[in-house]
């Protein structure tokens, strides 16, 4: 049941979208770009890396259903399950392993990337929860 | 530095979107929608929403820049905006708002961790299922939106008087409005 009452047999985000068109549009929208639109990365590579990060926040209905667009691209089901199981390993080029590394550290929060921590981030923490920073505090 | 070679002056997402006008074009529409067209949450209490995940998520741009249009939004309480980020349970604030962080916090956790219990107390807060769903798109895209600003390690500098001055032009023009200021143009 979903916890508020959105319209009945349309699954996952379909629902939500049928719910409040006014945000479906620019989601949709924006998802067309990212994953459909002309690309230097092919539908598929795309696809694979929204299948991914999917997987990782374990996500069912997103990671089948784009799970599913890029095996379908990629006309072959075991890349697409490869993937889940071990990138490293997974039969696609470097160049998209080391996005879909750049793509989990994005999951995993936007500073996970090595070079964001750097001395600048640092300095700015230190010595303060930064949850507590008032947004007008000058850092010292 | 930026990971990539991002137009140089712009703070935070704003080089960002100005190196991908495309993608630029509904993530504003979509925020514009979210915390700044009419719904029967305010602006402010939307706007405290977005600055609250950004914070769950240490993302200084996002935080500072949503924190200072929710205090201009709200006569200027940048106390109230701080006390938020703090501890909202003891904010002056509506209980139903209270409610509503209180699902905010959980999808910033991760989806799932929103429970039937949540959901019911935002309900007997007065909260409707517009506004609840909202609140769910708004902490879920501004995970977006902070891992956005920060997955490209964008240029974020500590100007106060900045983030005031840019929150007080977006509480009012809104942000669909305010990306011509660094949106390329096109004809």
């Amino acid at each position: 049941m979903p916890h508020i009452q959105l319209p009945e047999q349309l699954p996952g985000i379909s629902s939500a979208f049928a719910f409040r068109p006014e945000t479906a549009k620019p989601l949709r929208e924006l998802a067309h770009i990212l994953l459909h639109e002309p690309n230097s990365l092919s539908q598929g590579e795309r696809e694979l890396i929204a299948t991914y990060v999917s997987s990782l926040n374990d996500c069912y209905f997103c990671q089948t259903s784009h799970g599913a667009a890029a095996s379908c691209h990629l006309g072959d089901i075991e890349v697409v399950k490869q993937v889940y199981a071990d990138v490293e390993h997974a039969p696609i080029s470097e160049k998209l392993k080391r996005l879909l590394v750049i793509a989990g550290q994005g999951q995993r929060g936007g500073r996970s990337c090595p070079r964001a921590r750097s001395n600048r981030y640092r300095d700015s923490r230190r010595g303060a929860d930064s949850r507590r920073i008032l947004h007008v505090q000058p850092i010292r | 530095m930026p990971h990539i070679n991002l137009p140089e002056g712009l703070q935070g997402i704003r080089a960002a979107m100005a190196f991908r006008p495309e993608t630029a074009k509904p993530l504003n529409e979509l925020v514009e929608v979210l915390l700044h067209a009419p719904n029967s949450l305010t602006p402010g209490e939307r706007e405290l929403i977005a600055t609250y995940v950004s914070s769950l998520n240490d993302c200084y741009f996002c935080q500072t820049v949503h924190g200072a249009i929710a205090a201009a939004h709200l006569d200027g309480d940048e106390e109230l905006v701080l006390r938020v980020k703090a501890d909202f349970a003891h904010a002056a604030i509506s209980e139903k708002l209270k409610a509503l962080l209180v699902i905010a916090g959980k999808v910033q956790k991760g989806g799932k961790h929103v429970t039937t219990a949540d959901v019911e107390g935002a309900r007997k807060a007065g909260a409707t299922d517009v506004e609840i769903h909202d609140t769910v798109l708004i902490a879920a895209a501004f995970c977006m939106y902070n891992r956005y600003v920060d997955g490209l390690d964008t240029w974020q500098p500590h100007d106060e008087e900045l983030y005031r001055q840019r929150g007080r032009k977006t509480a009012e023009e809104g942000y669909v409005t305010m990306s011509r200021e660094y949106l390329p143009q096109t004809k």
